[in-house]
């Protein structure tokens, strides 16, 4: 019930804009249930006034005024009563085709939007499949609740209390005759219902873990293909299939049976309103002419009865994936967003520093990572970060950019919390390379200028140049304007690090990180690169995550990460003349060197 | 050991990716054991060379599921001493649940460094004939770079490998050492003889060793 509520609300949010459509509609589907309900009195009338002209014509003193002008006025005004149902009908389907494909349209711009402000935990933590769905599923399935389930729920509720309504107005014995099976086609939909609905959901569970794997096994392709684990890959998709294939065929089974259960129960109500219609007609002594009519008008009448019955609970379905689509989609809504503070300081440029004071944190509750780190970084200083793997560097870069939020302690900009500095600012001033070089498709130039579209051609081509790609890029055959189609076809990996180098050069930051940015390129491109970074780096404020110690020799300040702790900062010659860990660390390296 | 060493953009990885078939040759032929790979079993293609890629990819599941994809019928002591040779043991041993330990989704749950020496194990588990390094040490630390390399001299002595590295470091004591240039090859030899053979060779070593600084 909790997820029906959260579902309307959610549904209330997107189409409250429409309401004058929707009003519209309800007003054109209440109009058209009028029609639909009074054309099968007119269809009695019909029956009634021949069945008088038979009569009178039958009979020789009556047989001269016997006219079959009735007749045919109760005939056209049932004619006219069907074309108008249809007429509004139509009209009413059309408009509420407009508004559902606005609405949904709608939706999938605010899921999207709302995927960008989210934190890197959501992304962290989430598989891209089960996110994808959100687009390829969820909200399908409320666009076809929305196209046909909600607006059919509307017209034949109010076709429902319409029949009703006529039927006590003709004849109200023979409507409570007609209604009296009510219940038990209430409690067979229910029971039946509420078992598809466990299919229902276990369908959706069993899908969402089926493209999770599927997206999981074609990002590991060339490890399975290497490794010789096709099979296996196949394996391990087979019995997530099976659960698919299992709920999708209980629940068709449990929401198949419905329509044929209810259409029998139609069927018999229908010979129960004629057995008792005809016994009433002779039990009352009516009169022949009339009695026919009515039979005639009952029989339209309970089978109009049972369709609001069978449609809403065969459109059951549909409302039901749209509730659990809905409920999805706000579970996204709810989560939280990267947090910009509503009057955050602007960050101009760096005037004093940026600083880590006694920070804590972990990307879990239960394990902390980081345990008091405290790291000074001056203007125009370029620090270097090393230790072990798994020590924390890379958390260190998360926060610095401030991915997430410490747990305690602080990041500073200039002695500013940036949890109180606006975020575009802070991301405008901060430039990062990291550890894998995203291309997007596009060209050369628009890959360039991703963090500064507006930059112009003469920019982007120096950018370029101090990247030391400029040469490779004019050597291509299209130049700026090459297509980047596949990540990994035209541009090396170094390439494409030197690629995602010029476009942080082109924005220009006023704080540098670099993730182990020159780990992953041949020593002639690193000598490249670095003699780049040092232009780059020279006036500006960075800070170097790097395993290579060689590359971090030029660095003013060294500070050694080991397990969540700094053990050690200073000088690469203070350090060196430690004879601690960092030391050692060089020391090694230099051997295997 | 071979080493393959060469600009970015040289042809390294094209050439390493040959000889699993990842890719067949559009001319020409590569042959393991003097047998045309397009003429061998894929299977036993697969059982001979093991491959591990710059880019460490692990799946969800635990550790010991993802080191067994190397070899299916590994026992408890193969995963262990996979492991070892590639340094991962120092932090499998510290957790509880050692190598039942969970791999997250995204293996949000490993540096990129443990990711590295985990995809290295896989490689390792089965005793490859043929074992295949594609800079996959770009995020280790250069003390344990130096153990995986000297654990695979010592514990799989009769496995050819190669090593493709940016530095030439990385490949110094191989038995040979092939420098590719612009997708050609333009020097075979073991470091002492492209020192004096090869002009490009020498060219990169200098480079490198007067970046050392030392």
């Amino acid at each position: 019930m909790v997820d029906v509520k959260r579902a309307i609300k959610y549904f209330a949010s997107y189409l409250k804009q429409y309401w004058i459509s929707l009003t519209f509609v309800v007003v054109i589907t209440i109009v058209s249930t009028y029609f639909q309900v009074k054309a099968p009195s007119y269809m009695g009338k019909a029956i009634t006034e021949l069945a008088n002209y038979l009569g009178q014509y039958m009979n020789p003193t009556t047989h001269a005024i016997a006219s079959k002008t009735p007749f045919y006025h109760a005939l056209e005004s049932m004619m006219l009563f069907f074309i108008l149902t249809a007429i509004t009908m139509f009209i009413s389907s059309f408009l509420s085709s407009r508004v559902s494909a606005q609405a949904s349209g709608r939706m999938r711009i605010g899921l999207f939007a709302k995927l960008q402000r989210m934190t890197i935990k959501y992304f962290d933590t989430h598989r891209d499949g089960e996110i994808l769905s959100l687009f390829t599923s969820d909200l399908d399935n409320i666009f076809n609740a929305m196209n046909q389930a909600i607006f059919q729920l509307l017209s034949q509720f109010a076709l429902f209390v319409g029949i009703i309504w006529m039927m006590f107005d003709q004849n109200v014995k023979l409507a409570w005759v007609t209604m009296a099976s009510t219940p038990v086609a209430i409690i067979i939909a229910w029971v039946i219902i509420s078992r598809a609905r466990h299919f229902i959901d276990a369908q959706q569970d069993a899908t969402g873990n089926m493209n999770g794997y599927i997206n999981e096994q074609i990002n590991g392709e060339k490890i399975i293909i290497t490794q010789g684990l096709q099979e296996e890959s196949i394996a391990g998709f087979m019995p997530h299939n099976e659960k698919v294939k299992q709920a999708t065929f209980k629940g068709q089974v449990y929401s198949g049976m419905l329509f044929p259960l209810m259409q029998g129960l139609s069927l018999l109500n229908l010979a129960i309103v004629i057995f008792f219609g005809s016994w009433l007609i002779v039990s009352e002594g009516m009169d022949k002419a009339v009695g026919l009519g009515l039979i005639v008008v009952f029989v339209n009448y309970s089978q109009q009865y049972y369709q609001p019955i069978t449609q809403i609970t065969s459109i059951y379905n549909m409302l039901q994936l749209a509730v659990t689509g809905a409920r999805r989609l706000s579970d996204v809504h709810d989560q939280d967003e990267e947090i910009n503070p509503a009057d955050g300081q602007e960050l101009s440029s760096i005037k004093s520093g940026v600083t880590l004071e006694n920070i804590h944190f972990g990307y879990t509750a239960d394990k902390e990572i980081l345990h008091g780190v405290s790291i000074q970084v001056d203007k125009g200083e370029m620090v270097a970060l090393v230790g072990p793997t798994g020590s924390g560097k890379t958390t260190v870069m998360n926060l610095l950019n401030r991915f997430y939020d410490v747990d305690d302690g602080a990041v500073k900009f200039d002695g500013v919390d940036i949890r109180h500095l606006d975020l575009k600012s802070l991301r405008d001033h901060v430039g990062i390379v990291l550890q894998d070089s995203v291309l997007f498709s596009g060209t050369v130039a628009d890959n360039i200028k991703f963090g500064a579209p507006k930059a112009t051609e003469e920019d982007m081509i120096n950018a370029a140049k101090q990247a030391n790609i400029h040469e490779f890029i004019v050597s291509l055959p299209a130049g700026y304007q090459t297509i980047v189609d596949d990540e990994n076809s035209v541009f090396s990996t170094g390439q494409k690090q030197l690629l995602a180098i010029a476009r942080t050069i082109l924005t220009n930051p006023a704080f540098l990180i670099l993730d182990e940015a020159t780990s992953n390129v041949d020593t002639v491109t690193e000598a490249r690169i670095q003699a780049a970074m040092d232009n780059v780096i020279a006036g500006r404020t960075s800070f170097v995550i790097a395993h290579r110690l060689k590359t971090i020799l030029g660095a003013d300040k060294i500070v050694v990460l080991k397990d969540g702790k700094v053990i050690e900062q200073g000088s690469h010659e203070a350090l060196l003349s430690k004879g601690g860990f960092y030391s050692e660390l060089y020391h090694n390296q230099m051997v295997f060197d | 050991m071979i080493g393959i060493v060469g600009a970015t953009g040289s042809g390294k990885s094209t050439l390493a990716q040959l000889i699993p078939r990842l890719y067949d040759p559009t001319d020409g032929e590569v042959c393991v054991g003097g047998v045309n790979l397009k003429e061998v079993n894929e299977k036993s293609l697969r059982a001979t060379v093991s491959f591990v890629l710059q880019r460490a990819i692990l799946f969800s599941g635990n550790i010991s599921d993802n080191l067994r994809q190397g070899k299916k019928a590994a026992s408890n002591q193969d995963l262990k001493r996979a492991a070892e040779i590639a340094q991962a043991a120092e932090f499998i041993d510290q957790y509880d649940d050692g190598f039942e330990h969970l791999v997250e989704e995204r293996s949000a749950n490993f540096s990129g460094g443990q990711k590295q020496r985990l995809s290295i194990a896989r490689g390792v588990v089965g005793s490859p004939k043929i074992l295949i390094l594609d800079d996959s040490t770009s995020a280790l630390d250069a003390r344990s770079e130096k153990l995986v390399q000297e654990a695979l001299d010592n514990e799989l002595s009769g496995t050819t490998t190669f090593v493709i590295a940016e530095k030439i470091s990385s490949v110094i004591h191989a038995d040979r050492i092939l420098v590719l240039d612009g997708g050609k090859l333009v020097g075979v030899g073991s470091h002492k003889e492209l020192l004096k053979s090869s002009p490009i060779y020498t060219e990169i070593y200098e480079t490198q060793k007067a970046k050392r600084g030392n």
